[in-house]
């Protein structure tokens, strides 16, 4: 947990800064993945509250937006087989579409392709990480 | 696997939470804190990915747009001396005041500043570098604001050639590109010349004033067809590498 809360703080630092990558989202999506409980809301809420200060934006939007993406993803867990590939994937790419619309970034198309290969590769380590500790 | 109702009256207390920050967003309670304590971070972070050592290439690119804002200074005081012998009006110097500001973040056409509206920052200050226009505020918060480049799709303003004086709308069109519309064919536009702000300023003081650099006509694009004629520039500024701006501030 503390380690994804470190994860956290330096994505949004960077999305604060640098990128326009919503890497944040990932973190909180893979984090979701893990816990599986309310606990993340807390953390979308404040990760969010903190982006929206570092980037000049209304405080609030994107909490709100970290809230339901990470409350759709748990809500799903009922019906789908969230802890996979595919879901990963395709929950990134229409997150991250989402977001580049909501926030009007441009070349959402590449971003949102990169962001969801990216989350493929954080799930594929923290997967990796999560089966060794367990064995 | 957790049921629903486990997590959802959690989702509905910080939904809630969101609601009251929304309707006290305005008043800033908290919020200048919060933005204060986290600026040394936003600057670190934006430090660590903005280490580039400069090169001759820079320094000769920094020579080249403070000989070129100096050549451009000269064809105003030229036209001003040619004016006063014409007795024409000269406006008196303008009282605006420079505030350094540091950038802290780059998104698409933006760039975030370390200063905001308890320094005196509005919405509209132009921002410059060296008599360079580099773009205009768009947003601000209490210690940090968001200026929009040049390229920016949605800055307008009208500006004129130094050398043949063409008039015509400078327009952003994206992407970081510059184009110097609406000039009448019958006005001569020429590569290399450059060109400057002729003056937007409103009533509140705010918006162009004129003798600012814009930069470089890099192509021209004259039909014979059209009812105007357009130029692409090519600013003087290096977007990417831009560490300190200077917003006019003062009325």
């Amino acid at each position: 947990m503390f380690f994804f809360l470190l994860l956290i703080i330096i994505s949004i630092s960077l999305e604060g800064t640098v990128t326009t990558l919503p890497i944040t989202m990932v973190f909180l999506l893979c984090l979701s993945l893990i816990r599986r409980d309310w606990t993340v809301f807390p953390i979308a809420f404040f990760a969010g509250l903190l982006l929206d200060l570092l980037r000049v934006q209304t405080v609030g939007v994107s909490s709100l937006f970290f809230m339901i993406f990470t409350f759709l993803i748990l809500l799903y867990q009922r019906k789908y087989e969230i802890n996979s590939y595919p879901f990963v994937v395709v929950a990134t790419f229409l997150g991250s579409i989402i977001y580049f619309f909501i926030f009007g970034l441009k070349h959402f198309i590449i971003q949102s392709i990169l962001i969801s290969i990216i989350a493929a590769l954080l799930f594929a380590i923290i997967k990796f990480f999560f089966t060794k500790n367990k064995s | 696997m957790q049921k629903r109702s486990s997590f959802f009256p959690a989702f509905l207390f910080f939904l809630f939470l969101i609601g009251i920050i929304f309707l006290f967003s305005q008043s800033n309670i908290f919020g200048g804190f919060f933005e204060k304590m986290t600026l040394p971070l936003q600057k670190i972070t934006f430090g660590i990915f903005n280490l580039s050592e400069k090169s001759t290439e820079d320094k000769l690119r920094q020579e080249n747009m403070k000989l070129t804002t100096e050549l451009a200074a000269m064809a105003e005081i030229e036209k001003e001396n040619k004016a006063l012998h014409d007795q024409f009006a000269i406006s008196t110097p303008s009282s605006k005041s420079l505030l350094p500001a540091q950038v802290i973040g780059r998104h698409d056409e933006d760039i975030i500043v370390d200063k905001g509206k308890q320094d005196g920052i509005e919405t509209g200050q132009i921002v410059v570098l060296k008599d360079n226009v580099v773009g205009q505020v768009s947003e601000i918060s209490i210690h940090r604001a968001v200026i929009k480049l040049l390229g920016n799709s949605s800055i307008s303003f009208t500006a004129n050639t130094a050398k043949t004086e063409a008039s015509g709308v400078i327009s952003g069109k994206g992407e970081g590109n510059i184009i110097f519309d609406k000039v009448l064919l019958s006005e001569k536009l020429e590569k290399d010349d450059v060109v400057i702000t002729k003056g937007d300023v409103e009533i509140d003081g705010l918006g162009y004033m004129p003798g600012l650099v814009v930069g470089k006509i890099s192509s021209v694009n004259k039909k014979a067809s059209s009812l105007f004629q357009s130029a692409e520039i090519k600013s003087l500024v290096d977007f990417e590498k831009l560490e300190t701006v200077f917003i006019l501030v003062g009325k």
